[in-house]
Formats: structure tokens, C-alpha cells, sequence
């Protein structure tokens, strides 16, 4: 298992450094050059704008920048933004929890929810449920997440006025609220985006689950489980603990996914997110923060891929190695 | 008995957990929420959006505010605020009294010396102030005592005391002299600023919020509110759907005719249109994009300009993405500025002389109704900033009225400071840009004048005359003259068309009815904000609240 | 013909025939405003079966001219993809040996990077390629999977007689690949190519959205959304409407996608 393990951690960090170093070339060698802030003043002179380059070291030829962006990244420091002067590692600290947590949220929703229907859709495979089911998958799967978002923003929001539809808690009274309360709150703000981005994967997973239940529910050993006179839930937990498996890999390649899946979604309720703000970056040109996402996005792949790696090894006995 | 016992830790752990904060006294209550964008830097020297203005106007001082009549000539339209008192020992030498109750938010006194390291910071090159250039003029400025200033300034001019008073938010020598000038505007100050205005810094929460609370020891009286709270908002309609829905109690808003109705469907909120110091045009590269040293080869032909600008109705275009909001400007400038009174008008909305001139240039209508002249179609490029959704509109009612003349407008919506750098570049056709000025006539010369080309004059305009007149008017101290001169100038630009004048926006001021007092000052609404207080006999949940 | 693939097919080809005929069909000039005095978000009508938008052009006029653009780009981009990704993985599939694990390994770290954030990136930087440039990159982001198919594909026939013979024959390898492989292979790649059509239009509307895919003023079913986020609160249709055309037109990519790997490729079931 170490071996594997370090194997698998070399070739991880051999991918983070491939993806890193293509985002940075990608950046510097697109057009448009980067200017502090935004805001519509008529004194920024053409010597400030300068001095700005030479802060930010972007007179310099590009393969030493290269050079020192790499080393300043092993050192922990990743830059400073131009945008929202401060650090970027800083901004990232402030961003990132707001992703993990909505990311977690849709995760698990995902997971309890396809798992779930897709097992009940393998073991009824045929009845009328089934039908209903797939036809509501099919067509949650064929929506954009971000006009889920907008049509829950619309009917949950502003219709029915049940839910917050923007930020992560109320400014005016968290602070006061007791802690009951201010999980509360937290969890209210979570609710609308946390199913945008859930119900899409959950419809998903539960095909994916669906198909690998058909599979599993075929074989020898569930005939004998059932010709045993063991109940339809006992039996669907038998199948499960076979068919479960492709749903975990899936499941570790998850969370560049749901990556993805954030910048829209973060757009959408105004959530202060890592995508959001990778994408914001993006449209100013502000190098320092988007190499910084694309290089966290490259761990994040590699950390998905790595946990699907070991969540399967672990899970399924066939492919471990020989003791 | 163990169950008993485990049962009650339980109910009072959850009514422990459930009890809330307790309730104002009654005294001093009232909390705002405004609604803006997030702010980038809450560092005065170098605050550039609208939101960090707006925020910082709240959190530090000047000298001397200006007064509701936004009368910058001379001294007498200005209220004091770190000064006390000002004398002029000569015409170049202005010595201000500081007010001895002034103090920081960290308890410290407002020293004169905190005056003399502003200033020598607002001038540093390394820290890039945008307000550098206004204080070309102050030679130095340096403490006499502790509570004198003293102001050096190398002429005699109009807005001298403005520039000196205005242009500076004090800044606090004790906390910011260590921090090296090459990284100032990436010090954590800016993100947890300590000033001496109206209102401390209490957090900032980051794309959420940001909290202040009123000092209940500001030397010039207490503010009416107790605390204020900025919720950042990602454009106009989420803001007005925070406004109309009670969840926020005010904020500065550039509206469509659209947001305007919800706004005066919603029955708590007071609506006062005000006027700003901003106005947008389309502006045409008079030079070769990427080849300066070249004319533009369709906008290098003043005929051509000219036409083009005839070509736009710009009342129409007023009317549809402002509504009642909005004025056509007459020139680089708004309509209430003092040079604006009886200004000469620009160039019409005529396709007849328009289709008449192009037709004498040459440009003959082609297969597709656009024209063409020796091959060549009569076709541009227009830059769009993305953050502008009223100029993203404009932009399209433009290029529908230029397509009705056989001119073919392509759109291009980039990001701000995308926009921004190809214009510097030069590389650009056409670009719809706008400004936020001074209440003063003097940044015309900043965009319009060969002086600009270091500055904002993206376009490359270079008409001497215009710049004669300009200098001269801002020179002379007699209104009449210096507005005849303005006219002049006028007249010079509106002739040779380097831009089309598009809208000056109205903004609206959305309050709470509950706010009495509630003033604003159209150059940067929050600085009356400290005098808003809540109508005792109208206060809502939020204003109750304390936070421990 | 089994009923759904039958269902399938009609409905894609109504789908092809309107974004074809959309010139004809629509009552509007879809870039026309047509009164902006009083015309603008106007709600559906008779005149206006979708209603206007914010500068007063028709909607359903536009979301005709969107599916004739989403529908282009997403089968332009997919041909794109599947060429590139079929030649690829035919040449991994029949050289072997370091050539296919070069090709593999880049594939593989290509499909690590969210697809999403790359074209994010790409077209966030070079915003000046318009619908072009938008087909190219989607194109050259989609083909890893059938690469990865169609290699796999040819694996497994490799083995089988007829190739083996041809071989034996001494036929050159290219022609083995086109004549005798490639015919095999090809129901896996229709299947991934129709549900193809589907994940880009999908993906196309997001970037349409965010302001990065299809430009205004150009109507597409994305940017058509994100004109419709500022007046959800008082006119609903114009975000719903789109949307709504976005997922009745995936979901028949969808039904037609699995309705011909259920037809031709049974082992898959």
C-alpha cells in the first residue's frame, strides 16, 4: 500500500507542475496587459502604470518570471493580486471554506440521494417508479445548473420568499444570533445553492448507480439471496456493497467536478467562492490569483483522482495487491 | 435519575444555544444597510472604485470638506473639518489650525505631522496616488507645531485651497511610516483601515460585507447611526430586489426605467434623484490603432467624425436605457456644472446631412446596405466594458441607428481594465468609455487636452486651440471671462467631433422613510451620511440589534 | 427500429429542420428593435408569442436565430471532436508500443483538468475569436473520450481474424485502420458523438452565460439567460423561455443518444 501510495503521490505532483506551468504560459502569453483596480479615474498616469510593471516584476523576461513564480510557489508565496490587494494565498484562505462547504453540501445531497434512488431504480428495474424516475433524471441531467439556479432563485426566493437568495449568511444579525442560530442561518443561505449544484449530480449518480445495480442484481449470488427468503431490503443491501463501487470512483473524481460546476453556480447566488473569484480574475487579467486557481484546481484533480484511486483499492478486494 | 439529569443538560444547552443577543437601549439606535459592490482597497491614496470612495469618505477625514454647493473656487464654500481654521499668510501660503479633539480610532491625536506624511505619501511615485497629479502645485507641505500646517504652493490659482483641503484623506503617520512604499496598497491596512471619521472599521467579510460602527467620540458629534453595513451586491437588480424586499435600507443607484418601477412600487423607500459628476460618450481613435504616428484610417477624417455623430439619436438612446433618469450632455462635461449655462450645443441628430455627407465622401451603399468606398467597408469596432450594463445597452440602440445610415458597428464587450489597457495601447476603433470627475472643469484636460496623453486622452485628440482656451480659462480668476472661454473651447471640440456625447446618468438616492436628516452630497453620497439617524418612533427590527 | 430511437430521430431532425428554417419561421428580425419607446419587455402576446425584450426585439424571433447558432456550434464542434479524437485513437490503437503511451498519458492528464475551467480560461483570455474560434476550442476540448474509445475499440479488433489477415497481407496500416477497423468501430463513436451534441450545448450556454461564449449581440440560448437574470423579478419568461429550450433540446439528444447505444451497441446495455 506505501509503495502505491508514493507512486501515485509522485505522479501527482508531476501532473500539479504540468498543469501549473501550462496555465502560467497560457496567461502571460494572452493578449491584454494587467492595471491595478478598476474605477473609472482620469489620473492614472502612464509613469504609474509602469512602476506597476516593475512592481510586479512583469518587465522582466518571461522565463525568469517563470523561474521565480515556481520558486515563490514552493515557498508559499503565491503572489499578490492585483485586484483586491492582498495575497493571493489570503484571498484564496477567505474563499476557499465558502467552496468546500457548498461543494460538501451538493456532495453528500449527490450521493445520498442518487445512491438511493438508483438502487431502489435497479432493484424495481422495469416497474412504473422506475419509469418516472428516469424520466426525471434525464431531464435534470439536461439542465444547465445555472438556470436551475436562476428558476430555484425565482419560485424559492422571490415567489414564495421561503429562502435567502444571495451570500453565505444575514450581515445584520449573525452577529447576535446564538450558535443554534447561526447555523441556522448558515444553513438557510446553503439550501438553494447547494441543490442547484446537487440535484444535477444526484440525477447523474443515480443513472450511473442504476446501470451498476442492473449489473450486479443479474448475478448468481443474488438469486441465491433471494431464493434464501431474504427481504428485498436485505437483498438491496447485498447488491449494494457490490454495485456501490463505481459510484465512489465517480464520486473521488467529484470535486474537480463540482469546481466547475461552482463558478456558475457562485455567479448565480452571488456565493463568495473560489470560482467565482478565479473567474473574476480571469475577465481583469489579474495573473497572480488565476495561475494561483489553476495550480489549486491541479491539486484538487490530482487529490480527486488519488482518493478514487485508494477509496477503490481499499473498497474492492480484486484489486489489491498480493499480501 | 441519570436520564432526568442528561435531559436537562440537553433543554438548557439548546436554551442556552437558542438565546439571542440582547436588545438597544433606546438612546442611540439605528443600523443601515447599504448595498454596493465590494470595494477593492480601503487605502486613501490609492482608492480607485466608487465603492472604495464611498467607504473610505466614512471611515477618514480632510482638512475641509466641500460644501453642498460644490463651490470649489476659492475658500469660501468649505466647511472645516480636521482644521479648525485657515489663514492665507500670502497667496502661495495657506496655514491651517487643526481641531485639538481630533483624534484616530485608535485614540491617538491628529497631529500636524500626520498632515505632512500624507501628503509626502499621496506624492510618492512608488505608491501610484491617482490624486498625484492635482498636487503638482503644493511645493510642501510641512508642520509648524503640532497643530499647524502649513501649505507652500509654487502659484497662485483659483483652486488652490481645493486642491490642498480636498484631494487628502489624513492619514495616520504612527501606524503607516514603517510600511515600505513599494508594497503600500497591498498592506493589510487597506483591508482594515484606521481613520478619523465618523465611523470605525469594524470587519470585513470577504464578498459579503463590511461592518462599521459609529465612534460615539467623533470631535464634530456623534453620528446618528449606530452602525452601518455594506452588503456587497453583484449589479443593480440584485441590489434593487434587496431594497424592495425591506432587506436593505439604501443605497446610490444607477437605474434602468425598469429598476425604477420596482423601486417606486416599494412603499418604505424615499426616492431622490440627484445628479453626479459623470457623463459618457463614445470616443473614435484619432490615430492608427497600434500606429500612432498615423491617422486612423476612417476616424483620422474630421467629415467622417462628424457624420457619424449625426448619425445618433441620442435622446432616443437617453430614453430607452435611462428613462426620465438621464440628460444628453452638450459636451465633455454634465449639465450643472457652472460652464455648462448656455455652453454652445453639439452636433445634431440629422441622417438627412448625415447620409448627404457620407454620400460626398464616397461611401456608397453596398449589397448588404452597408456602404463601401474602393473596396473598403465603413466598418468599426466598439469597445464595451462588461461592468457597464447601461452601456452595454447603449451600445446596441447605437449600432441599430448607425446600421439605418449603412454604417456596420461591430460590438466587442471586454472587462474593464482589459478595455482600459487596449485604449492606453491605442489599439482600439472605438470605445464607449466614461468618467467620474471632480466638481471642477478642470479635468476636461485630463481626457481632452495634449496634456492628457500621459493622463486619459486614450483618443490622441491634439487641437492647440483647444488647449489654449482651456488653460487660459483655468487660470483666470474672473468667472465671466473663464466662462467665455469655456465656450470657446466648446465650440472647438463640438466642431471637430472627436466623440459622441452620450448620457449623464441621474442616479437615485434610495433611502428608508425611517431616516431623518438623510442629506447627500452628489459628488460622493456618504459623506453626509454620519448626520442620517433613524426616526425614533420608526424603528425596525434591525436598528435594535446590538452587537456585543 | 425500436419506438424510442424512431422518436429519437424525428425529433432531432424537427430539431435541424427549424434552426434550418429559422429565417423563414421567425416574424422578426431577431437584432431589429422594434420599438423603444414603448415596446420593450413587453409580456407575451399574440404579436409577440414570447414577448420583447429589454430593447424591444421579439424573443421568440431570437430564440429561433439561438438554436440555429447552438445547434450549429454544438454539431460543428462535435464533428471536430470526434475526427480528432477517432484519428487519435486509431493511431494509439494500431502503432502501440511508445506512441500509444505518449498519446494515452497526455489524454489522461488532459481529462484531469476540468473541461469547463479550460474553456473558462481560453476564451476568457482571447475574447476577440468569436463563433469560429468558440467551435475550435470546444472542439479541441471534446475529443479525449472518444480517443480513449475508439482505442479501445481497436484493441479488442485487432485480435479478430479479418484484421489479422489484412495484415498478414501486407496492407499498409492506415488502410487497415480506414477500411477494416474503422467500420467496426463505428456505433461507439455515433453513441458518444449524439450525446456529445447534448454536453456542448450544455456547456455552450454556460459560456454564453458567463459573457465568454456567444456574444451579444448575437442571440444564443446562454446570453438570452443571462439578459433574463436582471428582470427575473418582473419578467420571468425571458429567462424561462431559453432555458426551457435548452433542456427539451438535450433531452432529445439524450433519448436519441441512448436510444442508438441500446440499438447498436447491445454489449454496452
Amino acid at each position: 500500500m506505501l509503495g502505491f501510495l508514493a507512486r501515485r503521490l509522485g505522479a501527482a505532483a508531476l501532473v500539479a507542475f504540468g498543469v501549473a506551468t501550462i496555465t502560467f504560459f497560457l496567461i502571460h502569453l494572452a493578449p491584454g496587459s494587467p492595471l491595478l483596480g478598476s474605477g473609472e479615474n482620469p489620473y492614472v498616469s502612464a509613469e504609474a502604470v509602469e512602476q506597476m510593471r516593475r512592481n510586479f516584476a512583469l518587465d522582466r523576461p518571461l522565463h525568469i518570471q517563470y523561474v521565480r513564480y515556481l520558486y515563490n510557489l514552493i515557498r508559499g508565496d503565491w503572489g499578490t493580486s492585483f485586484t483586491l490587494h492582498r495575497p493571493v494565498l489570503d484571498a484564496f484562505r477567505d474563499a476557499l471554506p465558502n467552496t468546500l462547504v457548498l461543494a460538501a453540501a451538493a456532495l453528500m445531497l449527490d450521493f445520498l440521494l442518487g445512491v438511493l434512488v438508483g438502487t431502489v431504480q435497479g432493484m424495481r428495474a422495469g416497474s412504473r417508479f422506475d419509469r418516472i424516475c428516469s424520466v426525471v433524471t434525464l431531464t435534470l441531467y439536461s439542465i444547465p445548473a445555472f438556470w436551475l439556479g436562476l428558476m430555484l432563485v425565482l419560485v424559492f426566493g422571490q415567489d414564495l420568499g421561503w429562502l435567502p437568495v444571495s451570500g453565505v449568511v444575514d450581515p445584520v444579525l449573525y452577529p447576535t444570533r446564538s450558535v443554534l442560530g447561526k447555523l441556522f442561518d448558515r444553513g438557510m443561505h446553503l439550501i438553494l445553492p447547494a441543490m442547484t449544484l446537487g440535484l444535477i449530480g444526484a440525477a447523474a449518480t443515480a443513472r450511473y448507480q442504476r446501470a451498476a445495480m442492473l449489473e450486479v442484481v443479474r448475478q448468481d449470488f443474488i438469486r441465491t439471496a433471494r431464493a434464501k427468503g431474504l427481504s428485498e431490503p436485505a437483498v438491496a443491501l447485498h447488491a449494494l456493497r457490490n454495485a456501490i463501487l463505481p459510484t465512489i470512483t465517480l464520486l473521488g473524481l467529484a470535486l474537480p467536478m463540482l469546481f466547475s460546476g461552482a463558478v456558475l453556480v457562485e455567479t448565480v447566488f452571488a456565493w463568495p467562492g473560489l470560482g467565482r473569484l478565479a473567474f473574476e480574475a480571469l475577465l481583469r487579467r489579474d495573473y497572480p490569483v488565476v495561475t494561483g486557481a489553476a495550480t489549486f484546481v491541479a491539486l484538487a484533480v490530482v487529490a480527486g483522482n488519488l482518493v478514487a484511486d485508494v477509496l477503490t483499492r481499499l473498497a474492492d478486494p480484486r484489486t489489491r495487491e498480493p499480501a | 435519575m441519570r436520564h432526568a439529569a442528561l435531559i436537562c443538560v440537553a433543554a438548557c444547552t439548546v436554551v442556552g444555544a437558542c438565546r439571542e443577543a440582547p436588545r438597544c437601549p433606546g438612546s442611540w439606535c439605528g443600523t443601515a444597510v447599504l448595498v454596493s459592490s465590494e470595494p477593492g482597497v480601503l487605502l486613501p491614496p490609492v482608492t480607485q472604485t466608487d465603492a472604495d470612495f464611498w467607504v473610505t469618505e466614512m471611515v477618514f477625514s480632510k482638512l475641509a470638506e466641500v460644501g453642498p454647493g460644490l463651490n470649489t473656487v476659492g475658500d469660501a464654500g468649505f466647511v472645516p473639518e480636521l482644521a479648525e481654521s485657515w489663514t492665507w499668510e500670502n497667496p502661495t501660503t495657506l496655514r491651517f489650525a487643526l481641531n485639538p479633539q481630533a483624534r484616530w480610532h485608535d485614540g491617538r491625536p491628529v497631529t500636524a505631522q500626520d498632515v505632512a506624511f500624507t501628503f509626502d505619501v499621496y506624492r510618492d511615485s512608488l505608491v501610484n496616488a491617482s490624486a498625484r497629479p492635482v498636487l503638482e502645485q503644493i511645493a510642501s507641505v510641512t508642520a509648524a507645531d503640532s497643530r499647524t500646517v502649513v501649505f507652500r504652493f509654487r502659484r497662485s490659482y483659483p483652486e488652490a485651497f481645493f486642491d490642498a483641503a480636498f484631494q487628502m484623506w489624513i492619514l495616520p503617520q504612527h501606524i503607516l511610516d514603517t510600511v515600505p512604499r513599494a508594497r503600500f496598497s497591498s498592506h493589510p491596512f487597506g483591508r482594515s483601515p484606521i481613520g478619523s471619521g465618523p465611523f470605525r472599521f469594524r470587519a470585513w467579510v470577504t464578498g459579503q460585507h463590511i461592518e462599521l460602527a459609529g465612534d460615539s467620540s467623533y470631535f464634530l458629534g456623534r453620528p446618528g447611526l449606530r452602525r452601518v453595513l455594506w452588503r456587497f451586491i453583484p449589479d443593480m437588480a440584485a441590489g434593487v430586489t434587496q431594497l424592495v424586499a425591506g432587506e436593505a435600507d439604501g443605497a446610490q443607484a444607477l437605474v434602468t426605467p425598469e429598476l425604477l418601477e420596482r423601486l417606486r412600487g416599494a412603499p418604505q423607500l424615499n426616492l431622490t434623484p440627484f445628479v453626479l459628476s459623470a457623463y459618457s460618450y463614445v470616443g473614435f481613435n484619432l490615430r492608427a490603432p497600434g500606429r500612432r504616428d498615423s491617422p486612423h484610417p476612417l476616424f483620422g477624417d474630421r467629415d467622417l467624425r462628424r457624420a457619424v455623430t449625426m448619425s445618433v439619436d441620442r435622446d432616443a438612446v437617453v430614453r430607452a436605457v435611462l428613462g426620465e433618469l438621464g440628460d444628453v450632455p452638450s459636451g465633455p462635461f454634465v449639465p450643472w456644472l457652472w460652464i455648462a449655462s448656455e455652453s454652445p450645443q453639439p452636433l445634431p441628430f440629422d441622417t438627412v446631412a448625415a447620409n448627404a455627407t457620407l454620400d460626398s465622401l464616397g461611401w456608397r451603399r453596398g449589397g448588404d446596405g452597408v456602404r463601401v468606398r474602393n473596396g473598403r467597408r465603413l466598418e468599426f469596432d466598439l469597445l464595451v466594458p462588461t461592468s457597464s450594463g447601461l452601456r452595454r445597452r447603449a451600445a446596441v440602440i447605437v449600432q441599430d441607428q448607425l446600421k439605418r445610415v449603412g454604417i456596420s458597428m461591430q460590438i466587442t464587450e471586454m472587462d474593464f481594465n482589459a478595455m482600459i489597457a487596449r485604449a492606453e495601447a491605442g489599439r482600439f476603433d472605438a470605445a464607449f468609455l466614461s468618467w467620474v470627475s471632480d466638481p471642477s472643469p478642470r479635468s476636461i484636460r485630463q481626457t481632452w487636452t495634449a496634456a492628457g496623453f500621459a493622463a486619459s486622452n486614450y483618443q490622441r485628440y491634439d487641437n492647440r486651440a483647444f488647449d489654449r482656451l482651456t488653460d487660459e480659462a483655468v487660470a483666470t480668476e474672473d468667472r465671466a471671462r473663464a466662462l467665455n472661454l469655456w465656450h470657446q473651447a466648446m465650440s472647438v471640440i463640438n466642431t471637430d467631433a472627436p466623440a459622441i456625447w452620450i448620457y449623464v446618468p441621474r442616479p437615485v438616492l434610495a433611502a428608508h422613510r425611517r431616516f431623518l436628516d438623510a442629506d447627500i452630497r452628489p459628488d460622493l453620497w456618504t459623506a453626509l451620511l454620519w448626520k442620517w439617524r433613524v426616526n425614533p418612533d420608526a424603528l425596525i427590527e434591525r436598528d435594535l440589534v446590538v452587537v456585543p | 427500429m425500436s419506438r424510442r430511437l424512431r422518436a429519437g430521430l424525428l425529433a432531432v431532425g424537427v430539431l435541424y429542420l427549424i434552426a434550418l428554417l429559422a429565417p423563414v419561421l421567425a416574424p422578426y428580425d431577431p437584432a431589429a428593435q422594434l420599438n423603444l419607446a414603448g415596446g420593450r419587455l413587453l409580456p407575451p402576446s399574440l404579436a409577440h408569442p414570447l414577448g420583447t425584450d429589454a430593447l424591444s426585439r421579439d424573443l421568440l424571433s431570437r430564440l429561433l436565430f439561438g438554436a440555429r447558432l447552438s445547434l450549429a456550434i454544438a454539431g460543428l464542434a462535435v464533428v471536430v471532436a470526434v475526427t480528432l479524437g477517432t484519428a487519435v485513437g486509431l493511431a494509439a490503437g494500431l502503432a502501440g508500443g511508445v506512441l500509444d503511451g505518449i498519446l494515452m498519458r497526455s489524454v489522461d492528464a488532459a481529462l484531469a483538468i476540468p473541461r469547463v475551467f479550460l474553456l473558462v480560461a481560453i476564451l476568457a483570455l482571447w475574447e476577440q475569436g468569436g463563433i469560429g474560434a468558440l467551435v475550435l476550442v470546444l472542439g479541441l476540448t471534446g475529443w479525449f473520450g472518444t480517443s480513449r474509445l475508439v482505442r479501445a475499440e481497436v484493441l479488442s479488433l485487432r485480435r479478430r481474424d479479418f484484421v489479422l489477415a489484412a495484415r498478414a497481407l501486407g496492407l499498409p496500416g492506415w488502410r487497415v485502420a480506414l477500411r477494416h477497423v474503422l467500420p467496426n468501430a463505428v456505433a461507439p463513436i455515433v453513441v458518444t458523438a449524439t450525446l456529445g451534441v447534448g454536453h456542448t450545448i450544455l456547456i455552450e450556454a454556460a459560456l454564453s452565460f458567463l459573457g465568454i461564449g456567444v456574444r451579444p449581440p448575437l442571440p444564443s440560448w446562454g446570453n438570452m439567460i443571462a439578459d433574463g437574470q436582471a428582470y427575473l423579478a418582473t419578467s420571468p419568461w425571458q429567462a424561462m423561455a431559453p432555458g426551457l429550450a435548452v433542456v427539451a433540446t438535450v433531452m432529445i439528444f439524450g433519448v436519441l443518444g441512448e436510444a442508438l447505444r441500446d440499438t447498436m451497441d447491445p454489449r454496452s446495455r
